[in-house]
């Protein structure tokens, strides 16, 4: 990232840490189960401890990690994010002027509080509110979460309580939809579009035919009195969707800019390689840059772990004891084994980052501790270097 | 053969479903090559379009599933079920004539508004559905014996999971309700459907397949039970166990010893899998990858 990373000291900031200093929103991306949340996490913490005001959005109900950080999961969500305790703060090393608040989507109350915002007047919130399709489309929440996460990301950007916002994206092909939610709500919610849908009084001659086709077939398809069901919904609510379609058109400008920038994260799976590098590519061409790798769940690191066969056990010990040793033998074949494989892979996976960086994390098991979480984001932070830092620290081995 | 594999090849419709990452994807393509000992059999793939990547026909093979059904092996067919061809069949069915679906299908603002208003494009999925569990032969039999679907990870499996009974509440009367009530009829009927949940012998993904199973099952959807994937080797003995876990506290950090404490997540985390109406089975961690792995599980599970 700069010229001047020969010149960096011990101590001195890596090339994350100056993201996590300089961007303000860090978009983490990747395959289901990869421990996405858990990194976003990590990187909160991280942020918090450069003396940032960051909030971690999760868009999956993460009960456990809100148990680790001292939050109740229950309500976790609502409208607004929710500050980690002074104290949790302390034993991460967080300094007086960094900040830490997690918020759980929670598509729900987003949506019921932009009713509330939009409406003109008590009268016209209860109207939404009782309208029949509103109140199963508040309950089921398919296909709201994407667009009531492009809200919460509006809302972040717009709250200038906080400095670095760091959003856990839905699983790979939902992120996509998420990437993708501006647009679709640009096109759906679009008074153009609602037009159709409503009963008309002045239409052109083809919006005319249109209208007809729709109500032909909708009528015969879903039922009669559904396309006026639907007409009053669009038509009560449109004002609520015109106010996501502008929100979420500056959450696109926004991801785009110098202020953004989206991290991958995956496991050594091929299956959650390969969704990575569906996302890098679907990044590209959204025009969001992508500024690093995270190999979660490696088995690279073998450094300070001792040999067991080089153990020396008691004389007349158990006869489980050697047989269980040289069983762990075994094991620590297969771990040098795996850890060669994992190295290669995040060299490959280094080589196709120029400019950024691939970091890998060792396979602890849960760090969903406050502890693990402290430790993970040590790991990220002193680790995760740009090739001109690794560079340099090859060229001084005291290092 | 597990219990847990035997109970669901005596269905007609699979679910199979799990946190991301766990190998729903292998489980599903495992009982796609049981079930295809017993008859022919439809692996389905949910998607928003028919270009995106097809892992469970990859899971399966060299050949990809479309959106028509295509044979992937004998015995084998795949599709990718997507809501605009739900839709256009349903349009086919119910509208009085063939060039008013296609002229709906068409219009880019029917079309459009389909696939990207909520809850729409799942319900086009569940039309697709319903429409290749029912086909049929000439001779009336069904043609697939089972349809193995390989669904979203947990929370959209549990939205899709409500959509039949979303459909009876918004919708009055109409074909479309009709189909609210079969799929619903269908999706909760335990002698013709059976969902299980894919986990591994993680804290995390355990908690998540419990709060799937329970989730599935407020729905009404029969859950037979969870498949435990990429389970460790395990080669130590009670004894040596014990033995190796003193060693480690005495010596310090040793290389395999990280393998150890795998194995003993894994052991925790199964034991909360055991539960009363329940049922586990587990498939080994192997070398293989693709479809060799998939083909190794049923070889080993066929039995």
């Amino acid at each position: 990232m700069r010229g001047d990373a020969d010149q960096r000291r011990p101590g001195s900031p890596t090339y994350l840490e100056g993201l996590l200093r300089e961007k303000l929103l860090l978009l983490c991306c990747g395959a289901g189960g990869v421990g996405k949340t858990t990194a976003a996490a990590a990187l909160g913490i991280a942020g918090a401890r450069v003396g940032r005001r960051v909030v971690v959005l999760t868009i999956d109900p993460a009960r456990r990690l809100c148990e680790a950080v001292g939050l109740p999961a229950e309500g976790a969500g609502g409208a607004a994010p929710r500050p980690l305790a002074a104290d949790a703060l302390a034993q991460l090393g967080v300094p007086d002027a960094g900040r830490l608040g997690i918020w759980m989507l929670d598509p729900t109350a987003i949506l019921d509080s932009l009713v509330v915002a939009c409406a003109p007047d008590q009268a016209s919130v209860d109207a939404v509110m009782e309208n029949r399709l509103y109140r199963v489309l508040r309950e089921v929440t398919l296909g709201v979460q994407e667009f009531a996460a492009a809200e919460a990301v509006y809302r972040l950007i717009e709250d200038d309580t906080h400095d670095l916002v760091i959003v856990d994206t839905p699983p790979a092909r939902n992120a996509l939809d998420f990437l993708d939610a501006p647009d679709k709500l640009s096109w759906l919610f679009n008074r153009h579009l609602i037009g159709f849908f409503l009963p008309s009084s002045s239409r052109g001659f083809l919006r005319g035919k249109v209208h007809k086709l729709i109500n032909n077939v909708f009528s015969r398809a879903f039922g009669e009195g559904f396309l006026d069901d639907l007409g009053a919904f669009l038509a009560t609510v449109s004002v609520v969707f015109e106010t996501i379609r502008e929100h979420a058109e500056r959450v696109k400008a926004y991801l785009t800019s110098e202020a953004a920038t989206a991290l991958l994260i995956t496991s050594p799976e091929a299956a959650a390689l390969a969704e990575a590098e569906l996302l890098r590519e679907r990044a590209a061409a959204m025009k969001l840059s992508c500024s690093g790798y995270v190999l979660n769940r490696s088995w690279a690191y073998t450094r300070g772990l001792r040999d067991p066969s080089t153990i020396t056990l008691c004389p007349g010990g158990p006869a489980a004891a050697r047989t269980g040793q040289a069983k762990l033998v075994e094991l620590a074949v297969d771990h040098q084994r795996w850890a060669q494989r994992d190295r290669a892979l995040l060299a490959k996976i280094r080589a196709t980052m120029p400019g950024g960086f691939a970091i890998a994390t060792p396979s602890y098991g849960a760090v969903e501790t406050l502890a693990g979480l402290g430790a993970l984001a040590t790991h990220l932070v002193q680790r995760a270097e740009s090739e001109g830092e690794q560079l340099a620290r090859a060229r001084k081995p005291s290092e | 053969m597990a219990p847990v594999l035997d109970d669901l090849l005596r269905r007609r419709l699979i679910l199979v479903s799990g946190k991301g990452g766990v190998g729903k994807t292998t489980a599903a393509a495992l009982l796609t090559r049981l079930a295809s000992r017993l008859g022919r059999v439809l692996c389905v793939e949910l998607t928003a379009d028919a270009d995106a990547f097809s892992p469970l026909s990859h899971a399966l093979g060299d050949r990809l599933s479309g959106e028509q059904p295509t044979e992937l092996a004998p015995g084998i067919d795949g599709v990718l079920i997507t809501p605009q061809k739900g839709f256009l069949r349903f349009f086919e069915q119910v509208l009085p004539a063939r060039w008013m679906a296609r002229a709906a299908l068409k219009s880019k603002v029917i079309r459009r508004f389909l696939v990207s208003a909520p809850a729409f494009a799942e319900t086009g999925a569940l039309l697709r559905l319903l429409d290749l569990v029912g086909r049929t032969d000439k001779d009336g039999a069904p043609r697939y014996r089972t349809v193995v679907v390989d669904l979203p990870a947990t929370g959209h499996a549990l939205a899709l999971a409500q959509l039949p009974r979303m459909l009876l509440r918004v919708v009055s009367s109409g074909p479309l309700r009709q189909v609210g009530s079969e799929g619903l009829a269908l999706l909760t009927d335990p002698r013709r459907c059976g969902a299980v949940v894919v986990s591994i012998g993680e804290e995390l993904p355990v908690s998540e397949a419990l709060e799937l199973v329970a989730g599935l099952r407020r729905s009404e959807i029969p859950v037979i039970g969870v498949l435990v994937n990429r389970v460790p080797r395990d080669p130590f003995d009670e004894a040596e166990r014990a033995e190796v876990e003193r060693l480690l506290a005495e010596h310090g950090p040793a290389l395999g010893g990280e393998l150890v404490a795998r194995i003993a997540r894994a052991r925790v985390a199964e034991a909360r899998l055991q539960q009363p109406d329940l049922e586990v089975a587990r498939l080994a961690e192997r070398g293989e990858r693709g479809a060799a792995l998939s083909a190794a599980l049923a070889e080993e599970h066929g039995r």
